[in-house]
This record gives structure tokens, C-alpha cells and sequence, in this order.
């Protein structure tokens, strides 16, 4: 059956909603331990009591994936339609101590929790509805956006604009390519994207570009698919154009609201808001924009980490203004897809659909990455388009020799692979976390890395939790600031060393799983985060995935490519078959 | 020495263990072919010729089985610039490639101001990394003859649609695939048997079935991955009874396995020497006053042939079916079956067969919502709601392991196609349904409404807990 885009969208929202419903009904119906194994449940918490207004839990072993704000539900794990409402809040690994809070949006709650009982915490569902199909249809009636959507729109310039743009941001001191691409997205008249690889100035160059046209009198509204995202956008903003009058539309429950009203960015609420006809700019989620009154019409819309944002949800967005300008990058994370046989076209970001059909601009020059970082990540991922800045590209890592982990922290070594070969089934692997923990150790006690300039990534928020633990277990001085999280939770951070567990041993896993753990995009972003220094430390077996899912298979093999560019340190012996 | 060719990569990606005994074990020691998969086999030859014939390509001439002469015919038609071969042979070393077609497409090479890429003809829906590695393994090949790598690759699908990948995205797991192969010709017993979903309609499955059960493999224990498995045999648990009575102290003899992991796994060995079920307890999950809703398709036309459902789901509920004679009566057949269902009764199906089908077909006709969201995967349900004396990857094998049934009685589900080319395949497929649902209904009797089994003897161990 033929599908037009629209269509496809469409039918791909319905699946979305439809199969995070399904998904979270059959996780309810599994018995405790198949939850407990899949990370969504904690089995044996013990009730401490109630202090300072949370809910404190004894928990031995969290391999949960919750995170802190998470809705969780307290109970006997059984009777899912009964148990306690609440929000996972701080996990204390080396005291095993969970605090849940109360949820401010659940009321007339009469369970009563008993100090001392255990209980069994789940995930709660938390009903998510989008006006994203509204949206679709509104876009499908805009001829202009048809054709941008389709590829057959084909964009034109002001070269008298393209001219005082070149001009304007060599003088801020942008780099050629940095120029070129932004002097196509000030000058276009309807379309213009910029891919920027890790460390390459995208945000900055954004940045630039906004104030350069809202310094012009325009109306800018930027988006992107999360506030953090929006957050930085806006900060960088602030910091090209210290007096341009900025505005977040907000959440209440928004996390960097200190940090926005420090830099002086006005937060106020989609619904009431009253704007400036020119010279502002306007920033906010997809669903933020949508909230925005018929009338609100923009001269841009920037679209920030449009690599991550789903078609659908950049549509909002562009049916604000005429003119669109896309940062982002297809080759760092890609869209959360719910839906397992997912049409790919219609799942893909904004960034990958527009860039196949209108191509970019590449920003070539990463200023964060020195050359044996840069040159594997640019060679695995960007087909050798990507170069070290020359003030970057002879950094080291600080070394002092004698210690036994010398060759793999060897800093003439950009990216090294410290293989690890054990077999773990599921999302943990406490050799490659004795592995890491012993790596950070050195790092920090001979080295004299500070641990705020170490980041820690593992693809599995269970293998996250282990590695925070067995860290924590070295008692090392100022680990509070070390960075041990998911590939998602880091991007668009830079740490001088980046230590990444592939955490998985068991090829034949990663046939029902795809290739999470070995995601070219996630494993980009990971390594892409060391300026000097990053350690792979995975098994040889995770390598030897040979997904049956087409998208799985061609990761797989980049990954294997990878394996075979890096240099390798095999300690194996020292940490397979050790106990913690 | 064994050539490899094109079906060892195939064969590879489905098992390295098939992969093994198709590089050493004679044609003649193979299974027989079902029926079916005769039926199956042809449609796809069928299905290659027509869609070769309407393409004016040539072959190559030469005697058969002389592949050192093919490949010279071959090189000559490929000199002379042919704009498509069919069947060439390429041949380079140790590997021999038959792909269907080679595409001359504009390019330097050692064969002039063009060269050849591939194009294979297969009869799925979308392509498969088995298909992908298959057409690269030619590529290379390609290579070798015309002294450049083909940039691109082609799968001709089922519909006709020609899907293009990079040839480059994929070679390095190519070469690590032909490397496997390699080492699998002069060690054949790199590659253990290891129970898994092909098995069962595996052409050496009357080899790998019983020296599995032979030596008591860990494979033949529920919810058995391979990284476990390595890591129990390390520590010197070999057998389901080894396994059945396995305790550890601490995480290091453990293997550092998750102890969850290790007590379910256990558990599934005693499962398997008691030769019953345990069901296990989970949450309440009310189904109330259910309907059983059952398919049998035709995956080569992307058909749906019949539809059946049951209701109440018990194995005294009132069964209804029809067929759908053509793809446009699908959607009346299935609308018709389940309206003549009270209202609101959750409709439960096996797999996700059901919701795909309708997710296809509904959202250009009369989606509603309301009648998706009564969808529930009962498969799913019954595959972790206990704990089964064997693995459990499809229906045949909840049946057979969680009723002792024999799932096949009313005839194969792979089957149904061929049917309906027969006299009495209109009451062979009213007959499958049936027998499925029953099974269904019984299954969801016995596991899905059941207490929980009592806890075993063997589980109150403190060694577990560790």
C-alpha cells in the first residue's frame, strides 16, 4: 500500500502512542523478576520512613534504569493498581539509600507505606498526549513546507545578504567553514542546515547567526527536543548578544530556570505570552512552540540538535515561520523510537530527512578533540572530513609513567581499547566496571586528572548504577564531580578523558536487542566527549554481533571497523573471572 | 578443499553451527525437505525466473558444476560488456559466488569504462543481514575479477522494489564472516549446537536435537543465553542437572552472573527435570471475559488466508472462522469475525502478527482505536508468565512444553499457503485454526489462569540469594 509522507507520519505518531501504551502494559503483567531484570523494578526495598518530606528506602542492589523525577509507583508488586504513587528522586550507592519524593500532581493518595516492610517499586505510566497530528495536517496544507519536506523546493539566497554576513562573522572570528555555513543560513530565504560534528563551534556559530538576524529586527524563535537543549541554545545566545531580549517559554517544573534568569532570559507561559514584534527571540520545546497563540508568526525558526528531533515534532516549529535554519548533526543521537519495526523514513530527524534531500553545510574543524582522538572519530564516522584545530590537536593528557595501567592510558594514544573479555548476558558486567573503576583510580590518584574533567559512559542505565558504585567503593577525593552516565545524558559536554563501557558480552543478545550497545551514533557521541583521552573497555565477544536487522548489521560491521583501527590492550586475565 | 560460497554466509548468520555441518556433513546426510518448504522453495525459483525473465539478461555457457569454466564464460561477458548477467560464476580462491544478476554501471575498471555491481533476487519483504552479507560476499568476488569494488548492492524484494545499500557499510563484518568460515572448514567443532528459534526447521536438526539432549546441554534450558551459558560451563556447570542443583557463593563463583538471572535459570533446569511448567507470580492482569483471535497467513503474498476466533477463550467457546478468498477481503473477513464478538471483550492474539496486520491495513480504511486497544499479546503473556521445561520461541513450542501437546496435529502454520492449492484446504485451514486456539485457550488455562506453582524444594537455598 502506497503511503504519502504525511501519511506516514501520521501513521507513525499513532504507532508511537499506541506501542508506548502496549509496552507498558505487558511490562505490568511480567512477574517481578523479568521486571527487576529489565531495570524496570527494584525487588527488597526496605521502608526506612518518611524524612524531611521523602520517602527513604533501604535498597541492596539497584539495578534499576530509574532516574531521578521518574514516576514510580510503591507496592507489593503484584496488585500494580495499588501501591503508592511517587517520584524516584536521589540514589545514595554507597549508603543503598533511595529517596522517593511525593508526586505533586497525584492526589487523594490513602496508601500508607510501614516502616520497616518491604516492598517492590515500579515504573507508573505517565499518559503523554501530543498535538503532533494536528501539526502534521497544518504542514501538509502549507505548500512551501510540502516542498521542503519532499526535496523538490529548492532554496534561493540574498546575496547582498550572503555578502554583509561573511563579512559580519569573519570579524567575531569563525573559521571558513564556520563562515560559509552561516552565511548560507543568514543569507538563505527559506532553508539552510549546518551539520556540526562534536567540539566544531555549532552552538557558538548558532549563536552568532540569531544575533546577526535578530540584530537585524527579525523575530527568532528556536526550538529543540528538549529543554536542556533549548537551555544551552539560548545561553549561547546570551552570551553573542549580551542585550537582545530573550524569552523561554517554560514549564514550571523546567531545571535550568537559575541559570536562565542569571543570564537574564525572561521565562514566561506559552498560553499568556505577549511578544515583540522584531528584534526577539523566543525559545522552546516543540510542544512549547505549539502552545504559542495562531497568531505568533516568527521570521526564522532555529532548530537546535535537529539531529534528534523527530519529523513530527519539528513541524510546530516550522509552521511558526518561513524560513527554517537546521543545527544538528545525524551522526550523534538520533530520535527515541518506541516502535519496534518503526518506518524508517518517517522516524528519522528532521536533521537526516532535510540533509538527504537538501544536503549541508559540514563544520570541519573541532576544536575540542586533539588528533588521535579526532582522527578515529573522524575516519569511523565522518569519512576523514574532520580535523583537529591546531589549538587542540597536540594536547595531552597529564601522565606520570610507572603506573600498571601505563600502556592503556598511554597519552600518545588518542582512543585505546581495553579489551575485557568476559560473556555478561543483560545490561551489567561487573569486570568491565572493575576495569573502569581501577582506570579512574589512576587517573585521578597518579595522574592528577581532576575527576571533573573524567566523564564515564556505559549504553545501560543499570551498568551506569554499577560503575557509580564500584567507583564510589575507591573512595577518591572529589568524585562528586565525576560524570559516570548514559551516552544521552553527556552530549554536548567535553571532558579531558572519556572511559566508555560497552558493557554487553553476549553477541547472540544483540539480535533481539539491535545494536544498542554498539549504536555508531551513541558510540560516537561517547568518544567525541575526550579532548585528549578516550578507553574503550568492552569484550571482544560484544564485537562479534552480527545483528539480523539491516540498520543493526551496517553498525555492527562500523564497529568492528572501529575495533580494528584501535590499539588494544587485552587484560583479560586481570579482570574475568574476579569477584568485587 | 571446501569451497565457500554464498549459502555457507547465509547459512552463517542463521547459525555458525548450520554453517559447520553445511561446509562437512554430505546433502544426502540432510533432512528432507517438508512439503512446504518445498512448496516455498519453488515459489521463490518461480518467483526469480519470471521476474529474470522480463530483464533480457545472459548467462554464462558451461558444463555443469565446472565452475573454473563458468567463471571464464563468465569474465567474457563481463569483458564484453553485457548490461546485466544472470547466474554469473564468480570464483576467486577458496570462495565461489553465484549471484543472480550483475548490473554494469558506469566506472573504470579492469574491464574497461565500466564495471558490474550485484543484484540479488530474493522473496522477502524487507532485507534481511543475511541477504545484505550475501550480496557483499559477491561483491568481493566482483572485485577480485574486475579490480575495483562495486559501490553499490541491490536486493530485489517480493513486491518487484529494488533496495540499494553501500557496499562499504558492510564489509567489514563480510570479511569477519568469511574468517569464521575459514576456521569452521579446518575445525569444524569450533561451532557447538546451541538450542535456538531456527532449529526447529533446520535442515541437521535430527543431527544437532539429540546430542543436545545427549549431554543434557545448558542450551536446552529456558531463558539460557549464550554469555551464560559460557560463564556457568567456566565454573563447571555443564549439564541441566549440574545447573538444577548449582549453588554459589559470591558474585566470583558465580561468574559474576546476576544472581536474579542465576535463580531463574536454575529454576528452568529443575522446570526441565520435573518436565512440566512453573508458573510463577506476577501481577494480576484481568482479561475478564476474553476472546482468542487467530490468523494463518501467507508470508510469500503478504496474505492473511483465514481468520478464527474463540470466545469465551476456553476450550469450550463457541469457534468461528472464514477465509479471506483475496487481499480485499481481508479487512471485511476480520471486521465481520470480530463485530459478531460482544463489545469491549479484550481480543487476544499470539505474537504481533495481528497488531501489524491490522496497523497495515487499518489506517487507510476504518481505524479504530477503541478495537486496537482491546490487542493483547498473549504470547507474550504465556512466555514469562512461568517458567517452561524447555526454551519457548514460538507457539509450536508453549504447546508442546506447556500442554505436552502435539502442536503439529492439525498440520504445520507454514503450510497453510499450499493448502489452498488443495482440494481440502479450505477445511485444513478451518482445522489448524481450531487446534491453534484450543491450544491457546488451554494454554492460557494452565498458565495464564493458575495459581502459582508451589515453591521447589530445591529453591529455599541460601546459596541463591548470595
Amino acid at each position: 500500500m502506497h503511503l504519502s509522507l504525511e501519511q506516514r507520519l501520521l501513521r507513525f505518531l499513532v504507532r508511537e502512542e499506541r506501542d508506548e501504551q502496549r509496552v507498558h502494559r505487558e511490562l505490568r503483567a511480567q512477574p517481578i523478576e523479568l521486571r527487576v531484570l529489565e531495570g524496570e523494578c527494584i525487588q527488597g526495598a526496605r521502608f526506612r520512613g518518611e524524612h524531611g518530606g521523602s520517602f527513604v528506602f533501604e535498597v541492596a542492589d539497584n539495578g534499576s534504569k530509574f532516574r531521578p523525577g521518574d514516576p514510580l509507583q510503591v507496592g507489593d508488586g503484584i496488585d500494580l493498581d495499588d501501591g503508592l504513587p511517587l517520584v524516584c528522586g536521589d540514589y545514595d550507592a554507597r549508603t543503598g539509600e533511595l529517596r522517593l519524593e511525593r508526586d505533586p500532581f497525584v492526589r487523594d493518595v490513602d496508601a500508607v507505606l510501614e516502616p520497616g516492610a518491604v516492598y517492590v517499586i515500579d515504573r507508573r505510566p505517565l499518559g503523554l498526549q501530543g498535538r503532533l497530528r494536528d501539526a502534521v495536517r497544518a504542514a501538509f496544507a502549507e505548500p512551501t513546507l510540502i516542498a521542503v519536506l519532499d526535496g523538490t523546493h529548492r532554496a534561493r539566497r540574498d546575496e547582498a545578504r550572503h555578502a554583509r554576513a561573511v563579512q559580519r562573522l569573519t570579524q567575531v572570528g569563525l573559521n571558513p567553514a564556520q563562515v560559509a555555513a552561516g552565511a548560507a543560513a543568514i543569507a538563505t530565504e527559506s532553508l539552510a542546515l549546518v551539520q556540526g560534528p562534536p567540539g566544531t563551534g555549532k552552538t557558538r556559530l548558532l549563536a552568532e547567526v540569531v544575533a546577526a538576524l535578530c540584530g537585524a529586527g527579525c523575530r527568532i524563535a528556536v526550538c529543540a527536543y528538549t529543554h536542556r537543549a533549548v537551555d544551552n541554545a539560548l545561553l549561547a545566545i546570551r552570551r553573542a548578544a549580551p542585550d537582545l531580549p530573550i524569552v523561554k517559554l517554560s514549564s514550571s517544573s523546567s531545571e535550568g530556570r537559575d541559570e536562565l534568569q542569571a543570564a537574564h532570559v525572561q521565562l514566561a507561559d506559552a498560553r499568556r505570552v505577549r511578544l515583540p514584534d522584531r528584534g526577539v527571540v523566543v525559545g522552546g520545546t516543540c510542544f512549547q512552540l505549539a502552545k504559542l497563540g495562531d497568531a505568533v508568526r516568527c521570521h526564522y525558526t532555529v532548530f537546535d540538535e535537529a539531529g534528534q528531533l523527530p519529523i513530527p515534532h519539528a513541524l510546530p516549529g516550522m509552521l511558526r515561520a518561513s524560513r527554517w535554519l537546521f543545527f544538528g548533526d545525524h551522526h550523534q543521537l538520533p530520535p527515541v523510537v518506541t516502535t519496534a519495526h518503526a518506518d524508517r523514513e518517517a522516524a528519522a530527524s528532521i536533521f537526516a530527512h532535510l540533509h538527504e534531500r537538501h544536503g549541508s553545510h559540514l563544520l570541519d574543524t573541532t576544536y575540542r578533540m586533539n588528533d588521535g582522538v579526532c582522527e578515529v572519530v573522524s575516519r569511523t564516522f565522518y569519512g576523514a572530513r574532520l580535523r583537529p584545530a591546531e589549538t587542540a590537536a597536540g594536547r595531552r593528557m597529564p601522565f606520570v609513567a610507572g603506573g600498571r595501567l601505563d600502556e592503556v592510558l598511554d597519552p600518545a594514544l588518542g582512543v585505546v581499547w581495553l579489551r575485557v573479555d568476559h560473556h555478561q548476558p543483560g545490561q551489567r558486567s561487573v569486570e568491565e566496571a572493575n576495569a573502569v573503576a581501577d582506570l579512574v583510580e589512576d587517573l585521578v590518584r597518579r595522574h592528577q586528572v581532576p575527576p571533573a574533567e573524567i566523564a564515564v559512559i556505559a549504553p545501560f542505565r543499570a551498568q551506569v548504577r554499577l560503575l557509580r558504585s564500584v567507583i564510589q567503593q575507591k573512595q577518591l577525593p572529589g568524585t562528586d564531580a565525576l560524570v559516570v552516565d548514559t551516552v544521552e545524558r553527556i552530549q554536548g559536554q567535553e571532558r579531558e578523558v572519556v572511559l566508555v563501557s560497552l558493557t554487553a558480552g553476549d553477541p547472540h543478545e544483540s539480535r533481539g536487542r539491535g545494536a544498542f550497545h554498539l549504536s555508531t551514533n551513541r558510540l560516537n557521541v561517547a568518544l567525541s566527549r575526550a579532548r585528549t583521552k578516550a578507553v574503550l573497555v568492552a569484550s571482544a565477544h560484544a564485537f562479534r554481533a552480527l545483528p539480523h536487522d539491516v540498520d543493526g548489521l551496517r553498525m555492527a560491521s562500523c564497529c568492528k571497523e572501529l575495533r580494528d583501527r584501535l590499539a588494544t590492550v587485552d587484560l583479560s586475565r586481570l579482570y574475568v573471572g574476579t569477584g568485587p | 578443499m571446501r569451497r565457500l560460497t554464498g549459502t555457507h554466509v547465509y547459512s552463517y548468520v542463521k547459525c555458525p553451527r548450520l554453517a559447520a555441518l553445511d561446509l562437512h556433513v554430505p546433502r544426502s546426510e540432510r533432512r528432507a525437505m517438508h512439503p512446504w518448504e518445498e512448496f516455498a522453495a519453488r515459489r521463490g525459483r518461480e518467483f526469480e525466473a519470471t521476474y529474470v525473465a522480463g530483464l533480457a539478461a545472459v548467462a554464462p555457457s558451461y558444463p555443469e558444476r565446472d565452475f573454473e569454466a563458468g567463471a571464464a564464460a563468465t569474465l567474457e561477458l563481463l569483458q564484453r560488456g553485457v548490461p546485466l548477467v544472470h547466474q554469473a560464476v564468480l570464483l576467486d580462491g577458496d570462495r565461489l559466488g553465484l549471484p543472480d544478476l550483475l548490473r554494469k554501471v558506469p566506472g573504470d575498471s579492469r574491464l574497461g569504462a565500466h564495471h558490474y555491481e550485484v543484484v540479488d533476487v530474493k522473496t522477502s519483504g524487507r532485507p534481511r543481514s543475511d541477504q545484505i552479507l550475501q550480496v557483499v560476499f559477491y561483491a568481493d568476488l566482483l572485485a577480485a575479477v574486475q579490480g575495483r569494488w562495486p559501490e553499490r548492492g541491490g536486493i530485489v524484494l517480493k513486491d518487484g522494489r529494488e533496495q540499494t545499500f553501500a557496499i562499504a557499510d558492510y564489509t567489514a563484518a563480510q570479511r569477519e564472516v568469511v574468517d569464521e568460515l575459514r576456521r569452521l572448514r579446518d575445525q569444524p567443532d569450533r561451532a557447538r549446537a546451541f538450542l535456538q528459534a531456527g532449529c526447529a526447521s533446520c535442515h541437521h536438526d535430527q543431527r544437532c536435537l539429540p546430542e543436545l539432549q545427549q549431554r543434557q546441554d545448558l542450551s536446552l534450558v529456558h531463558g539460557m543465553s549464550h554469555g551464560a551459558l559460557a560463564i556457568l560451563e567456566q565454573r563447571g556447570c555443564r549439564t541441566v542437572t549440574d545447573l538444577a542443583t548449582f549453588h554459589a557463593e559470591g558474585a566470583r563463583a558465580r561468574g559474576n552472573l546476576d544472581p536474579t538471572l542465576l535463580r531463574r535459570l536454575r529454576r528452568a533446569a529443575q522446570a526441565r527435570l520435573l518436565g512440566r511448567p512453573i508458573v510463577e507470580a506476577r501481577p494480576r492482569a484481568a482479561l475478564g471475559d476474553a476472546a482468542l483471535v487467530h490468523l494463518l497467513a501467507d508470508p510469500f503474498a503478504d496474505r492473511v488466508l483465514a481468520f478464527g476466533v474463540l470466545h469465551p477463550a476456553r476450550e469450550d467457546g463457541a469457534f468461528a472462522w472464514a477465509a479471506a478468498a483475496a487481499a480485499a477481503d481481508e479487512w471485511r473477513v476480520f471486521r465481520e469475525l470480530v463485530l459478531a464478538l460482544p463489545p469491549r471483550v479484550p481480543l487476544l492474539h499470539f505474537g504481533d502478527a495481528l497488531p501489524r496486520w491490522y496497523a497495515e491495513h487499518a489506517f487507510a480504511r476504518e481505524a479504530d482505536p477503541a478495537l486496537e486497544a482491546r490487542f493483547v499479546d498473549v504470547g507474550k503473556r504465556l512466555r514469562t508468565a512461568a517458567i517452561y521445561p524447555a526454551p519457548v520461541f514460538g507457539l509450536a513450542d508453549l504447546v508442546r512444553h506447556g500442554l505436552d501437546r502435539d502442536p503439529l496435529r492439525a498440520g504445520h502454520a507454514g503450510a497453510a499457503a499450499m493448502w489452498t492449492a488443495e482440494p481440502d484446504g479450505h477445511e485444513r485451514l478451518g482445522a489448524k485454526l481450531r487446534a491453534d486456539l484450543l491450544d491457546l485457550a488451554a494454554l492460557k488455562a494452565v498458565i495464564l489462569d493458575a495459581a502459582p506453582s508451589e515453591p521447589l524444594a530445591a529453591e529455599s537455598d541460601a546459596g541463591a540469594q548470595a
